[in-house]
Order: C-alpha cells, then sequence, then structure tokens
C-alpha cells in the first residue's frame, strides 16, 4: 500500500524515530535553509557567524536541559551510536574492566565487542530479570579494581523497563568508575541531570525524544571527564596548524556540521521545554497505560517488559501464540496504516533476557504527539489480527 | 573613532559565548571577523568599546571563557 491512501497513518514506531515533528522544527530548518544555509565556524562573514549563532544556541540549550557544566562540553555528533563509540574508544584502552547490562542496544554492544577483540578491554554483561529489572546488588559485586567505565541505557528500547541510574550513578561514583549513559530512548521525556544523577557521559540521540531530525546526536561531557577524539581533521580554528586543536568543543567535531540538524534539535527542545518535560511524561505514561490495558484484553497475546507505566517508557512489546511477528506487522501496515516495528530491535541481548530471541516481537512506541484515539485503533487492530492471522 | 577592545578566541564557541555574555551585562559588542592586524586561532572576535574592556574582562573570566588575547585596535 502507499502512503498516499486516504487512510491517516497511525505512526507507533517512535522508538525508532518520532513522527510527526512539532511545526517549528520544520519551519527552524526551513529557515535555516532558506535564510542563512552558511557554514558555521569556517568564515567571518555574517551568514556563516549566524550559522555559528544557531550552533551556540542549540548547545546551550542542550547544556540547560541536562544540566551540563559548561556548554563547551556539549559535543554535537550524527547520532546516539557515534556518540557511545566515541565515549567508548576515547576512554577503554588494554587491561580496562568494563561493566554494562544485558538490556544494551547494538550501538553498545559491538562497539564493546570490537574492543574485546582487538583492544584487551573486558567486558561484563550483567543480567536483566526478563521484565528487564536490573539488578543492583550483582552489579555492586561485579567491581573489578580494574573496572574503568559503567555503561549503561536509561530505558530498554525493547521492554520499555527504566534503569535505576542515581543509584547505578551514586555507585559508580564510590567505587571510582566513569558512568556512561545511553539517554537514546528517554532523552526529552524524563528529566535527565548530569550532576544530580552523577553521570560523567551522556550520549543522546536528537530524532527521537528530542523531536528533531534524523542525523543529529550529541555527547555531552561531565566536568574533567577527558576522551581522546575519534577523528581528526578541519575545525575552523587553529587553520595553520596540521596538528588537531585540544581546545573544545572543537577538539571533537571534525569537518562541517549537520547545521541543519542542529537547527532542528534546537527547535524541538524549545518546544519540549514550552510543553513541559512533566506534561510530556504524563502524556506518554497515559497512552502507555491505555496500550498495556487494551493489548491485555486480547486474547493469545503476551505482554514482554514490566507492564507497569510508571516503571517504563512509552514502548510495550507484545508477542501473539501462533502467529510470526513480521505478519502482525505487515498486517498492521497494509490493513490498518499502523506503523509498529517488529524483529529483534537491534538488541538481540534484551531479547535473550525476555525469551523472545530469535522470533523477536512487535513493538509499539508512542511520542507526545501521538493521540487516545491512535492507540485505541492500535488495540482494534491487533485485536482483528489475532482473529484474522490465526484463521489464515 | 575612539579605539576597540578586541578581543581574540580559540574557538567560534568561545566568542560566540562571549557575545551573549556581554549583551547580557548590558555591554555593546559586534562580533567581526578577526582584523588584519592581529592574528588569531579562531576567525571571529568580539569587538567592544575600549572603555568596556575591564569590565568585559571580569565577566570573561566569571563565565570562564578562554581567550586568546585583547587588543586595542584604532579602527579606520
Amino acid at each position: 500500500m502507499s502512503v498516499s491512501s486516504s487512510k491517516r497513518i497511525i505512526y507507533l514506531d517512535n522508538a525508532a524515530t518520532t513522527w510527526p515533528k512539532p511545526e517549528p522544527v520544520h519551519e527552524a530548518i526551513d529557515f535555516f535553509l532558506r535564510r542563512i544555509g552558511a557554514s558555521p565556524g569556517r568564515s567571518g562573514h555574517s551568514l556563516s557567524i549566524e550559522a555559528g549563532r544557531l550552533v551556540f544556541g542549540t548547545r546551550e540549550a542542550v547544556a540547560g536541559f541536562f544540566g551540563v557544566s559548561s556548554s563547551d562540553r556539549v559535543v554535537f555528533t550524527q547520532n546516539a551510536t557515534h556518540a557511545i563509540n566515541l565515549a567508548l574508544k576515547g576512554i577503554l584502552g588494554e587491561g580496562d574492566h568494563v561493566i554494562v547490562s544485558s538490556m544494551e542496544h547494538n550501538s553498545m554492544m559491538r562497539p564493546l565487542r570490537y574492543l574485546s577483540d582487538t583492544a584487551g578491554v573486558a567486558v561484563d554483561v550483567i543480567d536483566c530479570s526478563p521484565d528487564g529489572t536490573f539488578p543492583l546488588r550483582t552489579f555492586e559485586e561485579s567491581f573489578r579494581e580494574e573496572t574503568r567505565l559503567v555503561a549503561v541505557l536509561h530505558a530498554s528500547n525493547v521492554t520499555g523497563a527504566l534503569l535505576p541510574i542515581r543509584d547505578i550513578g551514586k555507585i559508580c561514583r564510590r567505587k571510582g568508575a566513569l558512568f556512561l549513559v545511553d539517554a537514546a530512548q528517554t532523552a526529552g521525556v524524563f528529566s535527565i541531570d548530569m550532576a544530580e544523577d552523577q553521570i560523567d557521559l551522556l550520549a543522546f540521540t536528537g530524532h527521537k525524544g528530542l523531536l528533531g531530525p534524523q542525523g543529529i546526536g550529541g555527547l555531552c561531557l561531565g566536568a574533567g571527564v577527558d576522551v581522546a577524539p575519534l577523528m581528526q581533521g578541519g575545525t575552523g580554528s587553529y587553520s595553520e596548524h596540521d596538528t588537531h586543536p585540544d581546545i573544545l568543543p572543537d577538539r571533537y567535531e571534525s569537518g562541517t556540521m549537520n547545521t541543519v540538524g542542529i537547527a532542528g534539535l534546537g527547535a524541538g527542545i524549545r518546544y519540549i521545554n514550552e510543553r513541559g518535560l512533566a506534561s510530556i511524561r504524563e502524556h506518554e505514561t497515559n497512552l502507555t497505560a491505555q496500550l498495556i490495558r487494551g493489548l491485555s484484553s486480547i486474547e493469545g497475546i503476551r505482554l514482554h517488559g514490566p507492564c507497569d507505566p510508571e516503571r517504563q517508557i512509552g514502548v510495550v512489546c507484545f508477542t501473539i501464540d501462533g502467529i510470526r511477528p513480521s505478519d502482525i506487522g505487515y498486517f498492521l501496515d497494509t490493513e490498518f496504516r499502523i506503523m509498529s516495528r517488529v524483529g529483534l530491535h537491534c538488541s538481540p541481548s534484551a531479547h535473550r533476557t525476555m525469551g523472545t530471541f530469535p522470533e523477536g516481537t512487535v513493538r509499539f512506541s508512542v511520542s507526545c504527539l501521538n493521540e487516545e484515539k491512535d492507540v485505541e485503533r492500535a488495540v482494534q487492530a491487533v485485536g482483528d489480527a489475532a482473529t484474522l492471522l490465526h484463521r489464515g | 573613532m575612539a579605539p576597540c577592545c578586541v578581543i581574540l578566541f580559540h574557538s567560534t564557541h568561545h566568542a560566540l559565548k562571549s557575545e551573549k555574555v556581554f549583551k547580557n551585562a548590558g555591554l555593546g559588542v559586534d562580533v567581526i571577523p578577526v582584523p588584519r592586524e592581529f592574528s588569531a586561532n579562531c576567525g571571529i572576535s568580539a569587538c567592544l568599546d575600549w572603555k568596556d574592556r575591564d569590565r568585559a574582562e571580569v565577566l570573561l573570566l566569571e563565565e570562564k571563557i578562554p581567550v586568546e588575547g585583547i587588543r586595542r585596535w584604532e579602527r579606520d
């Protein structure tokens, strides 16, 4: 079915990318492309300076949003994966030990596997329970003398389960390890404060809860945290030298930036600040509760994860006995124009933890722009899928 | 023409941070390309009245903005 069909699209794949975006995000991107367009930090003309102001303004907004000690410690990247790679590869070396949870996305697991295979980094994976609960005591007992870093996601993109990052942060501080949080699924919905939560490195992406476009993300560095850069190149500064500058944020931002993405990200953060984080969280919690309630009433369905809107983000995963997740996803799309995500969600370890590997699940994920009627229609459609696909 | 105080930076970020800080403090500031008489690691600089130099220096220190240099500039 083509997207020109008359049925309204119900988009419930917001954990992959939020869509649609608030109108001001479109406007900011359009304004940048039409009215500014130039490279920030590269020239002295007024359009370049204006592009620089836009980047600076978004950097300040990100710093304020996450309680970063200074805005030059906000580094823009392509996405959370890029930010996580920068953090891991810029910190870890031969003999270092890292602790992660079993719920991690491949954006964490794959670079760690690479470092384990090629750089002598030891990795311990803390098994969560099938509903995604993180065992704090087992975690605390897994520290070693050489534990350099603890790296966990704030919430699972599969179960939606929140991890107790504040408790984990306290333990890391006490044990003297650095703490990296992957906030891909929570930034823009949950309050995160690097100082209060004792986070040393915060990786985020702009295209999910922060409501910006794809291709922009960042890594926030705690005060005094030193990370080696992933790349070297042109920064618009120190141009007469062929050595890379150490000054922040230039040290981590080689090559022309994604200024159009930064424009959209800045508008997304302004929208969130105006609407209020607490109000966004409440809206998503209500939709999550409605999803859990509605889906639970369908015969033959199995919900995975905490099934408690207070302990999870707006992500709900399910399977229906006897029907392949991919068949359900295709049916929802072609019959009802409902966009879900099926399979392993780039998180095989999380699915192993839940007992849903290798078939995977169907995932619905909401954003602050979904409405109750979206969830209502999605629940009805899954009910139809359960009946019709069984019969078929 | 009255002399100006040109502040040179290592990074565009810090030049634009200083612009925000000076404006918030009520100082008049122009962000301009580094005048040809000077050289700096970053291509843009902040230009204020020379009489605001001391106040500007205090603000830069308070806000921990790294500076490459401060120059007196007689504008043509």
